[in-house]
């Protein structure tokens, strides 16, 4: 997980307090974070970098209520995360979901390892997978996790169990799957 | 207790997120079950494995810009702006010179309307009209008019000028 350093926190202050340079500085400190977190919910990188985008206008218009500035890594987390499960509710909603041909893939090095993964986690629910990327992407802590998404921490604990075991059937051939005889 | 129980207190395990006494009774069954080892295993691969999947991605380079762009920082907003600031400035500009030549000519005129006029009554009042028009009262108010059109000018062309501290927040 990012570090929020001495250098960050002046930086969210001077934002808070208006300062544009220091609000660019930050954007461009977080906005891989950021990104990661959408990404992995949505698996599609227009999508992902939309909410990027909404994610830090929202975050600069309602900065000032932003209390602790050392929140600020789970304040922008829980706006994105928001954001993109958002989207996934209203495309099931209002259309079947995208075939993964016609995403937009992101640019990456070890692709195959990462469409082995992102198929895996596509066969996850919106929830299990939000769970799943803010403990395993972001490194937030079950608490954490438990406030962005608004769900009691015992919940967090078993969507993250339920999503590792579900993911582990999914990835891992059966001599690794640690089954339990 | 059996094992499928453990599992879900081995995820928390393996978070770190278990209270001691807790942890002390999922170590334990470790300690003694092969295939639960395995399992806090294949849960602290499936970790590093997702982390890794997702730590090279970074978000687009232009993503940037298209925030500032939303805020209304973005160099087409800012070189906006200073397009209304150079048009206020011209403007400023010539209302200045339209004015202060106006008033040149008119006053210049009145004065030798006045001349003429004296000329002709020939000694008739012709100490007040030029204790009124000798002090050149209106050519001073003229002139202040242009020195204040100036002013402004100067104020509005410095705005001009630092609008492109600004703008290097767009540029990426
Ligand atoms: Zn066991």
């Amino acid at each position: 997980m990012l570090q929020l350093d001495d250098n960050h926190l002046r930086q969210i202050q001077a934002a808070k307090a208006g300062n544009r340079e220091a609000f660019a500085q930050l954007v461009r400190s977080y906005k891989d974070f950021v990104y990661r977190t959408a990404y992995a919910i949505l698996h599609d990188g227009a999508e992902a970098e939309d909410v990027v985008q909404e994610s830090f206008v929202k975050a600069f218009l309602s900065l000032r209520s932003l209390r602790d500035e050392r929140a600020f890594p789970s304040w922008i987390s829980t706006i994105a995360t928001r954001i993109a499960l958002d989207i996934v509710k209203r495309r099931q909603v209002s259309w079947a979901p995208v075939s993964n041909s016609e995403r937009l893939p992101a640019p990456s090095v070890n692709s195959d390892l990462r469409l082995d993964m992102e198929a895996a986690l596509a066969q996850l629910s919106p929830e299990h997978r939000a769970v799943l990327v803010l403990r395993e992407v972001q490194g937030f802590d079950y608490r954490e996790i438990a406030d962005i998404l608004g769900i009691p921490i015992g919940t967090v604990r078993s969507r993250l169990h339920t999503a590792r075991m579900q993911l582990r059937l999914r990835l891992l051939p059966p001599e690794q799957r640690g089954e339990p005889q | 207790m059996t094992c499928e129980d453990m599992s879900e207190w081995i995820s928390a395990y393996v978070d770190g997120e278990l209270r001691e006494a807790e942890r002390v009774m999922v170590r334990e069954h470790l300690h003694h079950c092969e295939s639960c080892r395995e399992l806090a295993k294949m849960f602290e691969s499936l970790s590093a494995r997702i982390e890794s999947t997702f730590m090279d991605l970074s978000a687009p380079p232009a993503v940037e810009a298209a925030i500032m762009q939303q805020l209304g920082w973005g160099r087409q907003a800012t070189q906006g702006l200073r397009l209304i600031w150079v048009v206020v400035c011209s403007a400023a500009l010539m209302m200045a010179l339209a004015v202060g030549g106006g008033l040149a000519m008119g006053v210049g005129g009145c004065w030798r309307l006045f001349r003429i006029l004296s000329h002709m009554l020939r000694g008739a009042n012709l100490l007040v009209i030029r204790t009124v028009f000798g002090q050149g009262w209106l050519g001073l108010a003229a002139m202040l008019l242009g020195m204040g059109m100036v002013v402004i000018c100067v104020v509005a062309i410095g705005r001009v000028l630092r609008q492109p501290l600004d703008s290097r927040l767009s540029s990426p």
